[in-house]
């Protein structure tokens, strides 16, 4: 990068009162632009342009790499880090619908809950959200054909129904609770679930794997057990997967079990149950 | 009592073989008048030097109705990029291939287009398409009922085929849905795709009820010309897409016997097995066909290149193509057993063969056939592309080294052979007036609109002259819609609420006995609210006008 790399710390001056379109709002985007320059930068509020500026109160400071500190209540603010390709973006507190939607790559931090769609088609970087996420997280737009398709999600609280619908690559996380249909139609990738699940998990999921952490759930019809021995494979994912912590710390010391489905559609899903 | 002057435009009224004179137009209170050169009027244009014609009617455009809801439904993502307007007037409505009603009915006044008509409306369902063309603003509208694949009009040619009967069934069809014609989808064909044929040629008869697509399409087209609705019969023949399809056509027009027909989105239906690929460009077999049929009238359906949906009644066809759809999903219903849909997203990409070719047979049949009267330009919206490449699709008739241009970039082969490539007619303004608006305003029996003579609805396009042809008629400089200003510029300046387009063709009520009878064994919907009164529809159209077509235009009224 031929501009010097900034860290932009943004403090919001009061809750808006519509919600707020924060797509272009990138570290990349920032990063070539002074302080007030950046206050200037048009951003939608309801169905009104607004400056930047007029709803945080910014700094500038020099630093290696782009990063944007955000300090407040962001609960109306979607789009955070809308196809954002590199660079950090931190929030210190809750965040709208869409956060990490369509993610690149770079780093997304959350201190707060995300609304709905958080990390939906995320091809690449990573979204750690320290609350929970609403419904679709990691999950397809309406109308896509694919959900997340590459880079990391890790959920320490609760995530919402739909988690995961339709994704294809890349690793999520859930420590808490999932709602129904969690991992609906997924068609591969690696999600690990610390709590426990709604109805239907797994419903119509072709390939991909699910580790159930937590509460077993029961294993529907359209899932028969493999009796295949796992130990190998099983060693290296379940010490991959304990690096995240928390339910999944334990991992590598449980035993598993292996179902195959949904065999209502192609039936190359798996689910390890740990006992 | 309000008047207009547009004063030293050259105008393009073909109903009245004026081709460019220069000439004032003055209307009063929506009408077209004729002004005393010196007589004072509220407003006045100075259009000198601007090309002046009545406002664009379309045809067949899919605007309103189950299929194309379920189209919206379908691709929501073709809803995302939303233009942020600024122009207060517009209210909140997008979408490329299926814009929402408001979208549809801005797009197409701000390119100078006054009316479009709903090809395939189901019986059943005609409630929706009338209340979705209600809610599009601007334009006037109207819709085909579709028979043809409903199991009670099967029913009646499989006892023989009564031509009074099938002439009194069609006659209420029409009253009851307050369409403007009839349209057959893939005669009988969509009927037998559900007793599990998965085509249906001309001469084939339907496994069930022994009838023939022939003999459904002679009998539609004999029953609308003894109710003399004005618009012929309009139909999507047999076999769709098919290789080779043009056997079908041809079969078609002849089982007309000289009976009025209008063959719509024929570019789809003249397709040769010809060639490497087994699959040719038949368009000039067809438009010899046309040539040699007075009583024939087309539509083209042209494709245009890039994301769209198909969007059609024929559910055998859609059922075929869904393995073709991209993105890959897909919807199909039926509703009633009187008629369905199927939707496929499709994208034509101009290095594949095939939509290349298609692309190619489209100009060819506008670029070879030698009556303009008998020929309406349409991409078939929003099968063949989106009404909104009009402007584009113009430009490609009127300019032929942009046609060359758009050629060569195609699948080599097509580039190197088609026939396209020899054929130097470009269209002139005249005959695209005639393409536009006169020659769908006397199709579809409209005695006031697609001219600009006096007496007219006041629906005008005023042009700025511009070389280049897609952008001039984009962008029209003023769009009245009875004499109101809608467009300025491309800009939305005004949006009442359009009228209706219906005809009442008279027909013996007797057969109301027969219909409910069928009705109670076979329908979810009560008989007795299968009409749609004029109360109702005056409802269901936002309260725009009834405008009511008489019916004895080419002949003695039915009753
Ligand atoms: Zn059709
Ligand atoms: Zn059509």
């Amino acid at each position: 990068m031929s501009a010097p790399a900034a860290v932009f710390e943004l403090r919001l001056r009061a809750l808006p009162r519509f919600r707020v379109d924060l797509a272009g709002v990138t570290p990349l985007a920032l990063g070539a632009l002074g302080e007030a320059e950046a206050g200037r930068v048009a951003i939608r509020h309801g169905n009104e342009a607004l400056a930047l500026g007029e709803l945080f109160e910014i700094r500038r400071r020099p630093a290696n790499a782009p990063a944007l500190h955000f300090e407040g209540d962001l609960s109306r603010f979607d789009r955070l880090a809308w196809e954002m390709e590199d660079g950090e973006i931190r929030v210190d507190g809750p965040v709208g619908h869409y956060a990490a939607a369509r993610l690149r790559g770079g780093l997304v931090a959350v201190a707060g809950d995300a609304g709905g769609f958080a990390a939906c088609e995320m091809a690449g970087g990573e979204l750690a959200v320290a609350g929970s996420v609403g419904d679709f997280a990691a999950a397809a737009l309406p109308g896509s054909m694919d959900g997340m398709r590459g880079g990391t999600l890790v959920v320490r609280g609760d995530a919402g129904a739909r988690f995961a619908d339709r994704m294809r690559r890349g690793t999520a996380f859930v420590f808490g609770n999932a709602g129904d249909f969690f991992a609906s139609r997924l068609v591969a990738g690696t999600i690990a679930l610390g709590g426990r699940c709604g109805a239907h998990p797994g419903w119509a999921m072709r390939r991909g794997t699910l580790v159930f952490a937590g509460e077993t759930p029961a294993v529907p019809a359209t899932f028969v057990e493999t009796g295949h021995d796992l130990r190998v494979i099983w060693t290296l994912l379940a010490r991959d997967l304990a690096r995240a912590g928390g339910p999944f710390t334990a991992l590598p010391d449980r035993r598993v079990r292996r179902f195959a489905g949904d065999i209502a559609v192609d039936g190359k899903g798996e689910w390890l149950l740990p006992e | 009592m309000s008047t207009l002057r547009l004063r030293g435009g050259r105008l393009y009224d073909p109903a009245h073989g004026i081709d460019g004179e220069v000439c004032d137009l003055g209307v009063r209170d929506g009408r077209i008048v004729a002004l005393h050169e010196n007589e004072p009027v509220d407003r006045e244009h100075d259009v000198s030097g601007m090309i002046v014609m009545a406002g664009g009617i379309d045809l067949h455009s899919h605007i309103g109705g189950g299929k194309v809801n379920l189209a919206r439904l379908l691709l929501p993502e073709d809803h995302r990029p939303a233009p942020r307007t600024d122009n207060p007037l517009e209210l909140a409505s997008c979408g490329a291939c299926t814009p929402g009603t408001l979208a549809t009915g801005y797009r197409y006044a701000e390119m100078g287009y006054t009316a479009a008509f709903e090809p395939a409306m189901a019986l059943s369902n005609a409630r929706h398409a009338h209340m979705e063309m209600g809610d599009t603003p601007i334009l006037d509208h109207g819709a085909y009922v579709m028979l043809g694949n409903d199991e009670l009009l099967l029913e009646m040619l499989a006892e023989g085929g009564d031509p009074a009967l099938v002439r009194d069934y069609v006659g209420w069809a029409i009253n009851a849905a307050r369409a403007m014609g009839v349209k057959v989808v893939n005669p009988g064909g969509i009927s037998a795709f559900k007793f599990n044929q998965r085509k249906l040629d001309v001469d084939e008869p339907h496994v069930q009820h022994r009838v023939t697509p022939r003999q459904v399409v002679h009998a539609l087209a004999r029953a609308l010309t003894e109710l003399a609705v004005p618009h012929p019969l309009h139909i999507h023949a047999s076999n769709l897409g098919v290789a080779g399809n043009i056997a079908s056509t041809l079969a078609t027009i002849d089982a007309l016997e000289g009976l009025r027909g209008h063959l719509t989105h024929v570019q789809f239906h003249s397709y040769g097995t010809e060639g490497p690929h087994k699959f040719s460009s038949a368009a000039l077999a067809l438009v010899e066909a046309v040539n040699a049929h007075p009583n024939v009238s087309i539509d083209v359906g042209q494709i245009i290149f890039g994301q769209t949906v198909t969007a059609s009644g024929d559910t055998m066809t859609q059922i075929r193509n869904a393995a073709l759809g991209s993105p890959r999903k897909w919807v199909g219903a039926d509703i009633e057993c009187d008629a369905g849909c199927g939707l496929v997203p499709f994208r034509y990409r101009d290095q594949s063969y095939v939509n290349a070719l298609q692309w190619v047979i489209g100009l060819e049949i506008f670029l070879l056939a030698n009556d303009p009267w008998r020929v309406v330009l349409t991409t078939d919206h929003p099968n063949g592309g989106p009404f909104t490449s009009y402007p584009h699709l113009i430009r490609l008739l009127m300019d032929k080294s942009f046609r060359d241009e758009q050629l060569a970039r195609l699948h080599p082969e097509v580039a190197a052979h088609a026939a396209l490539r020899e054929i130097r007619r470009e269209l002139t303004l005249y005959e695209i007036a005639i393409m536009t608006r006169a020659a769908p305003a006397r199709l579809l029996g409209l005695a006031d609109r697609g001219h600009l003579g006096v007496g007219a609805a006041a629906d005008i396009a005023v042009y700025r002259e511009d070389a280049d042809r897609e952008y001039m008629f984009r962008t029209p400089e003023y769009v009245f819609k009875d004499g109101e200003l809608v467009a300025r510029q491309g800009r939305i300046v005004a949006t009442p609420v359009g009228g209706t387009h219906f005809v009442e063709p008279g027909f013996d009520g007797a057969i109301e006995q027969r219909i409910a009878r069928y009705a109670e064994h076979h329908h979810a919907l009560d008989f007795r609210n299968a009409a749609i009164g004029r109360d109702e529809l005056c409802t269901c159209a936002n309260g725009g006008q009834l405008l009511v077509t008489p019916c004895a235009v080419h002949g003695t009224n039915g009753t």
